[in-house]
Order: structure tokens, then C-alpha cells, then sequence
């Protein structure tokens, strides 16, 4: 198995401010608000979810200046919340920044 | 009284040490013999005396015995004790080395002292030479004889004619002279002019004197409860004579007051009292009350924060019996007293009195022993008493004495409440419980402790991915993650090292690295967090190893310049602080699942010193202790303030298991870079000893719990027996042997009535 990518837009709900690794890696946690139309069944169809994303080092301290409000593309793959728990979690590895 | 006429190879000293006849300048001034040959103690690991010849011209008579010399060794000079005259027979006369020199400036040891060096040196398997060495301060352990520097001086008449005399020129000389013809002054007042002062001491213009401190303002006794009278009674309606008491009294019920009392009795006869104390930062508490209580008195702290200097200064007052109340560390009792007529061991129970390495003494068994040698009351204090003494209070052998109750008429004990945190989910390592007391005494304006027995940030750092935790590559321990300025550092507490933390995880990649658990740095900032406005002051050996800075810390929590303490056990022994009402306990339940069979005596001694510190004056303290097990026997009897039943239950548990204090344990550590190595060792060992073995059991050699400190594997061989003197006679026999049998690639020691495993 290789493959695990994720691409998403939307934008941040809220977030937990950024953080550092004690090693001083920044980290940045956020909630990810995400709606649009998609096709499902040959029919067009509403979506919204809120998926939790988490990033570091570069990634995470400029997701971190972004304003709540400007609309972003994360990319990037799962990987479950911590060890003991089976919930996928995003981590953001690139983002853009969606121009009107 | 000397024994050449039965010369033997002293290979190893027997056991029985009486066959070394003791001669001391005491006993022995009458009659001098000179000899030509002398038997030296010398700092090696070789458990035998050293032969040495006088040099010609020179004469050493028993008067000497216990003096120092310099001798050479292979191709140094090494400073030694002349412990006995005559030559021991082990090599020809005429192949011996000479002697350098006899310290005739110092006084000599006298032989209450070289009898409990012996004694040590025995009981512990240590060799004599060390055992006699180490228990000198460690300016004379230097290989040049030196008059120790005087502390004080005054002008001699000589000095007067010279400064009399002095030109107008020589302002320096003439300053130190008007400042001498108005008295002795110490040197510490000197300033610049110790330097000229030197130059008059060597010519005979100033010579030293012992100042006498200044008398302070006397305070006043307070009225003593009936419980302290009745001990009191106790102790002084006693026969003269050896009598070991067990005072156990909670805390703050006053015990204090009880040792001032008998301390004022003796010193009154003219006897000097021993007082050791378990810590050096309680040291300057204690010393203010006895300094206050006893203001024309020469009263001398000993302890290893001292100074080389002062330190020599202090055991030389002991020695030459101008110190009248000496008050010091575990160190402090093989200080030479000649006028010794108390012994007090305060917080008798407490770890810190057993020495980890080198002769692995326990100071309040040695002070039970000297006392007994020298014919005098020792008494040994607690709120907790070990187990130990305990059993010999409870079977007669040392009298018991009890204060059960808070000396302050006002003061009740403080009221320990269990919060389960099971239900009550701390966030942080707080409950809300916690933070809600917390909260009300802020607004209160009293003080709270919060302790934390684990110093740092946290204890781990955690892979939340994939459960790896940092370890430290050379000891069998996790890192301890600390906060080291804006970032961190991952720390081993056993050997030192420090690194940084790693970026990601050295098992999956993972760049977010956890703090798992609490030490006292993360609950400093969890409180900061929680109560902003809050004065935090975090007490741990992190912040109180800076000579001074426990005291500086001790004056801002009485200056109530504090609201909120956090501290590890370091704060717990013996401080009073009026204003402290509440104590917060943090994570105690992880010695609850310790393996070592004495961590339940000392968690809940830890606990009951802790709790001790709320409400100590007017005010009723309260204690919340956090934990997953509230009906815990452990803390039921600590809610209950009953040692006693703490104890007796503890010691059922230890008759049925045979452990100490039913059996006794002598302990050998073996250490090498591979664990076979060790234990092959140790198997070796057990092998030797098992047809000498008597009654005494001999387990197998198994790795220890911390297997592998600073890249060395650690194994140990217990070996056990209820006859304390079976085991005594058993270890006499097989440790020489052990000499025999050990290789280069093994270290090893023996540690009897070890407190760690």
C-alpha cells in the first residue's frame, strides 16, 4: 500500500492556537469546515463535514496565520488520532490558498 | 599493651578487632614506649595496616596513636592514621619504608573514635583504612600538614612593641594594630588586612584565638504540655548510663522542644549533645532555635555544603571540646566529642541517614552504637518512626515515649480527606477538588502546597503514534523531560546525561512527541494557567541546589511573599510554616505499585510529613490527597493519623514475607559491561559462601530492578538471616574470599541492611 492522499477545501473553524513539539517543532491543530456540491449516483448532491487536521514545522506556522475566513485547499494523507484510538485525523502537509 | 609478640600475616584484619590493641594518648600518656616501627591505616581498598619505620631521630610513643602521617606509597605520598605501635610482622623490618612525618599540631583521635571506626568498618565489610580515612574532614586529607588557619587572633606583646614601633609609612601595619589593640578580632573581619595579619602570625606579633560568638537575645521557654513533661520525666528519671529512647510523636506535637530541654539538662552537667538531622537545608532552621535558645553557648553546624575551611574549623571545636551543641548531617556522628553526653537523632526514620556509597553507613545505627559505647542517653525522634526502631520500642529494648497531640493548644491535627480521582478526572495532574481548595484559600489569603514527588517537567516523553518513550541510551530509565529555558530537555536523573528532544519519534517518524505524566514544572504551569494572578514558587532539587537559595526560598514563604507551593519531598521534612493551611498530593499512588517492600513505610512516612506542614500554628490545615485507590489500607490509617496501626500492620506483613526487620539482609552488588559478566560473578560468590553459609540463606543472583546504570549492567545476590549475628559472623568469613574471587571486568560492593534494592 502507498497511497494516501487527501485533498480538501474549505476553511478553519477553529483551532488551538499554534503550539510547539518540545524538540520546538511548530504545530498547529485545527477543526475543518468543508462544504460543496458533489456528484454522487449520476446526481448532484450537498455536502458538509468538519474533519480535524493537524500540521507541523513550516506547514503548521503559516496555516496559522491564516484568517478564518479565507478559503483553503489542505492536502494531505490520515493517519488515526493516537494509538489507541481508530479515528482518522488529517495532517496537512501543503495548503493553498483558494483566490476568489 | 601493644601485641608484636604474636606477629601474624594481617592480610585481612579480623574480624574480632580487639586483637588490634587500641591504645589511645589518653590511657597511655604515663608510660611513652618508643618504638621503632608503627602500624599506619591507609585510604585503600586493602583490608590490612601498612608497616612503616620511624625515621631516625624521631620518636613516636603511644601518645601518638591516632595522630596523621605522611608516608609514602608506591610513588606518592598518602596521608595516613597511626593506629597502633610495633610492627605487624607481615614484612621484614629491614625491607620497611620510613615514614615522613607525625602531625603533632593536630590533636590525635581519640580511641572512642578508632573503636567506631572499627566498628563501621566491621559491621559494613569496609576496609578499616577507609572506613578511618573517610571520617576525617576532607582538609585533612591533604598530603601536607597544615596548621589549620586560626578563625580568630589577637596582638601578642611582642606585636605591641613592633606597632609601636612601625614608621608612618607602613599604613597597612599600622591599621591592623589599632584594630587588634582594641581585641581579638575574627578573621572573617579582616577584610584587606589578613595579608599583613599573616606576616605578623609568622612572626610572633598576633596568635590565634577561638572566639566564643557573641550571645544573642535569649528566648524564652514555653510552657511545656503535659505529654512533653511526662517524656521529659521519662527520660531524665532514667538510670545514668546507655538507654536508647524512641520518641514518637506526630507532627508538630512539640518534639523539638523536648530535645532543647534535655540538651539545656546536659549542657548544664557539662556535656556536649550530638543532634543529627537527616537534611542540610533543615540544618539553619534548627540551628536558628537552638542559637536562640542557647545563645552562650558554642554551638557548631557540620554538614558537606560547608567549605573545606570551615568545615576543619568546626570538627576541630568538636574535637578539642570547645563546641558545645553540634548539630550536623549523617557525617556528623563520627565527630570526635571527648565530653559527649547526648545523642539526638531527629527524623530518625528518614533514608537520607543511610550513605549510598563508600562505607554504606547508617548514621542512626552508628549513633545507637557509639552511644552505647560511650555510655550515654540517645534519643531518637520521629512522627513515623522506621519499622525498626519501632519493633525494638514495642519489645523493650529502647524506651518509648509519646506525643500524640499537637503542642499548640489551638492546633488539631490537619484533616486528610481522599479524592478519587477515578470520578473526579484531574486535568493536568489537578482534580477539581484541588483546584477548587485551592481556589478558596487564594481568596482566603492563606497559603497552599502543592507536592509532587517528581521533579521536571514530565516524567516521559511520548509517542502517541506508536507508545515509544524516550530512554536514556545508557541506564535502564526513561529521560525525564525538564523545561530548560524557552524549550526542553530530556534528562536521565541516574547518570546525567542530557539531551535534546528528539524532532521525531527514532521508532515511526512522528513529529508530535508528547509530555506524558507530571513532574513539578508542568503543575507550576498548570497553576499559572488555573490562577494568574497566584504567587507560584516551585521547590525541587532544581531550583534549591544553589547554595542559599533554600533559605531565600524559606524567607519568602514567611514573608508570605507565596501563595502557592510546589514542591517535591524536599519540602516536606520538618519546615514550619504558620501560614500554610492546605496540601495538595499529586500522583502518590505510583509507590502503591512499587516492588521494593519498603516503599509502603516510606510513602506513608513521605505523606505524613507532608500533611504535617498544613495548619501548624492557629490555623486548622487540610490535606486532599488525589488517588485512583481511596480505600487503600495505607491511607485509611494515614485519614486516621495512626502510625501505630500502620505499623503494626506493616510489620505482620513483614514476620509473614521474613523480611527486615524479622530477618536482616546484607546485599551484594555486582556491576560490568555485560549482565553475565555480574552475574557469573555473583554466582561464583554464592558458591563460595554456601558451605559457610550457617543459618543464613543465600539467593540467586538475579539483575537488578535498575539494571543498567551509566552502560553498566547491575545484578546482586541477597543474603538473609534471622540472627543478625549469624549474618555478622557468615559475611566476616566469605567477604575476604570475595577479594579472591573477583575479576577486573566486575565491580562490586557489599551493602549491609541495604535500603534499596
Amino acid at each position: 500500500m502507498r497511497v494516501n492522499r487527501v485533498e480538501i477545501d474549505g476553511r478553519i473553524a477553529s483551532h488551538q492556537g499554534l503550539r510547539h513539539t518540545p524538540a520546538g517543532m511548530p504545530s498547529f491543530q485545527l477543526q475543518f469546515l468543508h462544504a460543496s456540491m458533489q456528484y454522487e449516483a449520476g446526481r448532484e448532491r450537498k455536502v458538509e463535514c468538519e474533519i480535524e487536521a493537524l500540521a507541523f514545522g513550516e506547514v503548521a506556522a503559516n496555516l496559522a496565520r491564516q484568517s478564518p475566513e479565507s478559503n483553503l485547499t489542505l492536502i494531505g494523507f490520515l493517519e488515526r488520532k493516537g494509538m489507541r484510538s481508530s479515528i482518522p485525523i488529517l495532517h496537512v502537509t501543503e495548503f493553498k490558498i483558494i483566490k476568489e | 599493651m601493644d601485641n608484636p609478640e604474636s606477629p601474624r600475616p594481617c592480610k585481612y584484619i579480623p574480624t574480632d578487632y580487639a586483637q588490634i590493641t587500641l591504645t589511645s594518648a589518653a590511657n597511655l600518656s604515663l608510660d611513652p614506649q618508643p618504638t621503632s616501627v608503627v602500624q599506619v591505616a591507609l585510604d585503600t581498598p586493602l583490608e590490612r595496616l601498612f608497616d612503616y619505620r620511624i625515621p631516625a631521630g624521631q620518636t613516636v610513643t603511644s601518645a601518638d596513636v591516632g595522630r596523621r602521617v605522611r608516608v609514602p606509597f608506591g610513588p606518592h605520598r598518602k596521608i595516613g592514621v597511626l593506629v597502633a605501635l610495633g610492627d605487624s610482622g607481615s614484612v621484614a623490618q629491614e625491607k620497611l619504608k620510613m615514614l615522613d612525618e607525625v602531625d603533632r599540631a593536630l590533636p590525635p583521635l581519640p580511641a572512642d573514635i578508632m573503636n567506631l571506626a572499627r566498628f563501621a568498618a566491621g559491621y559494613y565489610q569496609h576496609p578499616f583504612g577507609q572506613t578511618l580515612l573517610a571520617l576525617l574532614p576532607p582538609a585533612l586529607k591533604r598530603p601536607r600538614f597544615r596548621t589549620p588557619a586560626p578563625q580568630a587572633c589577637r596582638l601578642t606583646e611582642a606585636g605591641r612593641l613592633h606597632w609601636n614601633g612601625l614608621p608612618e609609612r607602613a599604613h597597612a601595619q599600622r591599621r591592623l594594630g589599632q584594630r587588634l589593640a582594641r581585641g581579638p578580632v575574627a578573621m572573617s573581619a579582616l577584610g584587606d588586612l589578613r595579608g599583613p595579619l599573616r606576616e605578623w602570625l609568622k612572626r610572633g606579633f598576633a596568635e590565634a584565638v577561638h572566639l566564643l560568638p557573641e550571645p544573642g537575645p535569649c528566648v524564652s521557654r514555653p510552657e511545656l504540655t503535659r505529654a512533653q513533661q511526662v517524656a521529659l520525666e521519662q527520660v531524665m528519671g532514667a538510670s545514668e548510663g546507655f538507654k536508647a529512647w524512641l520518641l514518637h510523636g506526630v507532627t508538630g506535637s512539640g518534639k523539638t522542644e523536648v530535645y532543647l530541654r534535655l540538651i539545656e539538662e546536659t549542657l548544664a552537667l557539662g556535656r556536649q549533645v550530638l543532634v543529627l538531622a537527616p537534611e542540610i537545608h533543615l540544618t539553619p532552621q534548627l540551628t536558628e532555635r537552638f542559637r536562640q535558645r542557647f545563645p552562650e553557648r558554642h554551638l557548631v553546624c557540620q554538614h558537606s555544603g560547608l567549605a573545606d575551611g570551615p568545615r576543619l574549623a568546626a570538627w576541630l571545636d568538636c574535637a578539642e571540646g570547645r563546641a558545645d551543641l553540634v548539630l550536623g548531617t549523617r557525617l556528623s556522628v563520627f565527630t570526635p566529642m571527648p565530653r559527649l553526653g547526648l545523642l539526638i537523632v531527629d527524623e530518625e526514620h528518614d533514608p537520607a541517614y543511610k550513605q549510598m556509597e563508600g562505607l554504606r553507613y547508617h548514621a542512626r545505627d552508628v549513633a545507637v552504637w557509639r552511644a552505647r559505647q560511650a555510655g550515654i542517653p540517645i534519643l531518637l525522634g520521629s512522627a513515623t518512626p522506621a519499622l525498626e526502631s519501632w519493633r525494638n520500642a514495642q519489645s523493650g529494648r529502647y524506651g518509648l515515649i509519646s506525643l500524640p497531640d499537637r503542642a499548640h493548644a489551638e492546633a488539631t491535627l490537619p484533616d486528610i480527606q481522599r479524592v478519587d480521582s477515578r470520578t473526579d478526572r484531574p486535568r493536568q495532574g489537578l482534580t477539581g477538588t484541588l483546584i477548587q481548595a485551592l481556589a478558596e484559600n487564594l481568596a482566603r489569603g492563606e497559603q497552599s502546597l502543592v507536592f509532587i514527588n517528581r521533579r521536571g517537567y514530565a516524567p516521559t516523553l511520548y509517542c502517541q503514534q506508536c507508545g515509544h518513550i524516550s530512554d536514556c541510551p545508557r541506564c535502564s530509565a526513561h529521560q525525564v523531560l525538564h523545561r530548560q529555558g524557552h524549550g526542553y530537555e530530556l534528562r536521565c536523573h541516574h547518570c546525567g546525561l542530557a539531551a535534546r528532544p528528539p524532532q521525531v519519534c527514532p521508532a515511526c517518524g512522528n513529529p508530535d512527541l508528547r509530555p506524558f505524566g507530571q513532574g513539578t514544572q508542568k503543575v507550576e504551569e498548570a497553576l499559572a494557567q488555573q490562577f494568574p494572578s497566584a504567587r507560584l514558587l516551585r521547590i525541587d532539587r532544581d531550583t534549591a541546589s544553589r547554595r542559599g537559595a533554600f533559605d531565600d526560598m524559606r524567607r519568602r514563604i514567611t514573608d508570605r511573599e507565596v501563595d502557592i507551593l510546589i514542591g517535591t519531598q524536599i519540602i516536606a521534612k520538618g519546615h514550619d510554616f504558620p501560614m500554610l493551611t492546605l496540601v495538595g498530593i499529586v500522583g502518590a499512588d505510583q509507590a502503591l505499585m512499587s516492588p521494593d517492600f519498603r516503599a509502603g513505610e516510606r510513602l506513608f512516612a513521605q505523606l505524613m510529613q507532608v500533611a504535617g506542614r498544613a495548619g501548624r500554628a492557629a490555623h486548622q490545615g487540610r490535606v486532599l490527597i488525589q488517588t485512583d485507590y481511596p480505600n487503600h489500607p495505607l491511607y485509611a490509617t494515614l485519614a486516621a493519623h495512626d502510625y501505630p496501626a500502620f505499623a503494626a500492620r506493616t510489620l505482620r506483613e513483614r514476620r509473614d514475607a521474613e523480611f527486615p526487620p524479622f530477618t536482616h539482609q546484607a546485599l551484594l552488588r555486582a556491576e560490568s559491561a555485560s549482565l553475565e559478566t555480574a552475574l557469573d560473578f555473583l554466582g561464583r560468590a554464592r558458591a563460595l559462601g554456601a558451605p559457610l553459609a550457617g543459618p543464613a540463606i543465600l539467593y540467586d543472583p538475579v539483575a537488578a530492578s535498575m539494571a543498567r546504570i551509566s552502560n553498566w549492567e547491575r545484578a546482586q545476590l541477597l543474603v538473609q538471616c534471622r540472627d543478625r549475628r549469624a549474618l555478622q559472623a557468615f559475611l566476616a568469613t566469605w567477604v575476604p574470599g570475595l577479594r579472591e574471587i573477583t575479576s577486573r571486568q566486575v565491580r562490586w560492593h557489599l551493602d549491609v541492611d541495604p535500603l534499596e534494592f
